[in-house]
């Protein structure tokens, strides 16, 4: 269940960027080609975008890709490097928690004032929804990490190490 | 005070390994929940304006488009072209992965990036021809980092962004700057090979014939930066759609010219680069309160009347600016860094003549060689695990190649034309 859901997650991810480019090469044709381009898909993409990256520093958070300092940490093992990172991860959390908690508020607040997007006219709570989406997932992601470190497992795995 | 509690909660995080984009975003908290009235709610909002920006929707898609083109088979064209060009020199290989580099940095807007696709190829190639691991590794590491000097380039796209100036002038700047690097890491590897005695490639003889050849063969992917800096200059794209046009023309030209791109590659370079970006963009939202707390307890001022009490003199300042940018580079990452100092720094340096184009290259060059430089030195850790060279070797074998590319940059910072020439004929 939790694999299908990681999968269907990667899926969304991929998907969203393969849209944005689709978006915006549209744009570009529609205005070269047919002299008429819509005003929406620069908006449209730039929100797609938002959602991609909250969900995506989710989505890292369990694949360990976050950047960070290792040179210090990873001197230690065994139960002083598991305290460490349980504190990094606990330091995390607050973040994760506080954008999850004062996103929602951003959204309450929007829709009372029924704010609008300027192009596309969607409600601006949509979009500002991509904060406390990605903040709780981070937060869930993060209690599965720590789960993961005091069973030993705190090294990254190389196989799925990405560089670009 | 606060200042104090900044510095040391982001100092802490980072020592215990709390992610770079985190330990700046809780020392904002921190910062302001203790030592200001500000509403909290501010960081949640600037973690969302700052990203709503179409030019910084850039970034994604050159990481996509350079993906794109590692997997479709363009890197093994451009180093048989480099091959023909330089592999007769002394040291052969050494300068072939320099050249190979100066060219992918053309199509890829990413310092990791770059050493992966080259030196995933050239590392492994060096050490077959009984070249020193460490020396193979830091080749292509400190030959990696043009890959943001030469345009496209990611840390100009988001110079460009936080501090108002066209990135389509910025590409045009880092060009000559990036040739002045590869250049000068060539000599440095020349006298190394020269004085280990590191062969030329004997299957290379060098004839003009081969190298047109070459480059007939590498034609597919050297379209690509016409593609890019012509549409920007020639006023058909904007950066950003530029970008979004690379990533269609390297799926066209990967899938079905060089066939080497699957549909499985191509999920999966979809998937790295929504990861990557992930993790850069969520340092820009956070990095940005931290940045406007900084502001707002006038730090930039401090600094600024620090600097200029100690000189007034504008070639002072940007060495010392050099200097101070060089420490940064070495334990935070280029994105933080930017979008931190860029607000600080640029208008110190205008305000003592110096051209926001040209300060944007020495503070990426600067930036660049905080790629090579450990303890967070991202291009050594990806030469160490694409080349599978210990981590420490590669720290010794740096250093050379480390001090020709700090005399670069002094080079850049001292002669201003040499970014600026470039621009001024969009002008």
């Amino acid at each position: 269940m939790i694999k299908k859901f990681e999968r269907f997650e990667e899926f969304l991810l991929v998907a969203s960027l393969i849209v944005m480019v689709l978006l915006i090469f549209g744009q570009v044709v529609g205005r070269k080609v047919f002299e008429s381009a819509p005003s929406w898909t620069e908006e449209m993409a730039r929100y797609i975008h938002i959602f991609q990256v909250w969900i995506g520093a989710s989505y890292a958070v369990k694949k360990r890709q976050h950047i960070r300092v290792e040179a210090f940490i990873t001197r230690f093992k065994g139960f002083p490097r598991k305290v460490m990172e349980s504190i990094s991860i606990a330091i995390w959390f607050v973040i994760a928690l506080f954008l999850a908690v004062f996103g929602t508020q951003l959204v309450l607040a929007s829709i009372n004032y029924g704010q609008v997007t300027p192009a596309m006219q969607l409600p601006m709570w949509i979009p500002f929804l991509a904060i406390p989406l990605g903040g709780a997932g981070m937060s869930i992601r993060l209690i599965q990490q720590l789960a993961a470190v005091w069973r030993g497992d705190y090294e990254r795995n190389p196989e799925e190490e990405i560089v670009a | 005070m606060t200042i104090a509690l900044l510095f040391g909660t982001l100092f802490v995080c980072l020592l215990i390994g709390v992610p770079i984009a985190i330990s700046l975003g809780v020392s904002a908290l921190v910062a302001i929940y203790f030592g200001s009235t500000l509403p909290l709610q501010i960081i949640t909002q600037k973690a969302f304006t700052s990203l709503d920006s179409f030019p910084l929707l850039a970034i994604p898609f050159f990481m996509l488009a350079g993906i794109l083109m590692g997997k479709g088979g363009v890197s093994k064209r451009l180093l048989d072209m480099a091959s023909a060009m330089v592999g007769w020199m002394i040291g052969g290989l050494s300068m072939v992965t320099i050249v190979a580099c100066m060219f992918f940095a053309a199509i890829s807007g990413s310092g990791p990036a770059t050493v992966a696709a080259i030196g995933g190829f050239m590392i492994p190639a060096m050490k077959a021809r009984k070249y020193d691991g460490g020396f193979a590794a830091a080749v292509a590491a400190s030959a990696g980092s043009i890959g943001v000097i030469i345009p496209p380039s990611i840390p100009f796209v988001l110079y460009g962004v936080i501090g108002g100036v066209s990135v389509g002038s910025m590409f045009l700047a880092g060009i000559i700057p990036g040739i002045v690097i590869g250049s000068g890491l060539m000599i440095t590897s020349y006298f190394i090979a020269k004085k280990r005695g590191y062969k030329p490639e004997s299957s290379v003889k060098f004839s003009f014939k081969d190298v047109l050849k070459a480059t007939y063969e590498a034609k597919w992917a050297l379209i690509i930066p016409v593609i890019i800096l012509g549409g920007i200059y020639g006023g058909i794209f904007s950066p950003t759609e530029a970008a979004v046009v690379a990533c269609v023309y390297a799926f066209i030209v990967g899938m079905f010219v060089y066939k080497e791109l699957t549909w499985k590659s191509f999920y999966e370079s979809c998937r790295e680069a929504v990861v990557i970006n992930a993790t850069t963009m969520i340092i820009i939202g956070l990095s940005v309160s931290f940045a406007y707390f900084m502001t707002l307890e006038k730090i930039p001022d401090d600094i600024s009347r620090f600097l200029t009490e100690l000189s007034s003199n504008p070639i002072a300042i940007l060495l010392a600016i050099n200097v101070l940018l060089l420490i940064v580079g070495m334990f935070i990452d280029t994105i933080s860094a930017l979008v931190v100092l860029t607000p600080i720094l640029l208008p110190i340096v205008t305000a003592v003549g110096v051209d926001p184009i040209h300060f944007g290259v020495i503070l990426v060059a600067n930036l660049a060689i905080g790629f090579i430089t450990p303890p967070l030195g991202v291009n050594l850790f990806v030469a160490s695990s694409v080349g599978n060279v210990k981590f420490e070797r590669i720290v010794m074998a740096i250093i050379p190649f480390l001090i020709s590319m700090i005399i670069c940059l002094l080079v850049i910072t001292f002669v201003p034309s040499m970014s600026l020439w470039l621009p001024s004929f969009t002008k």
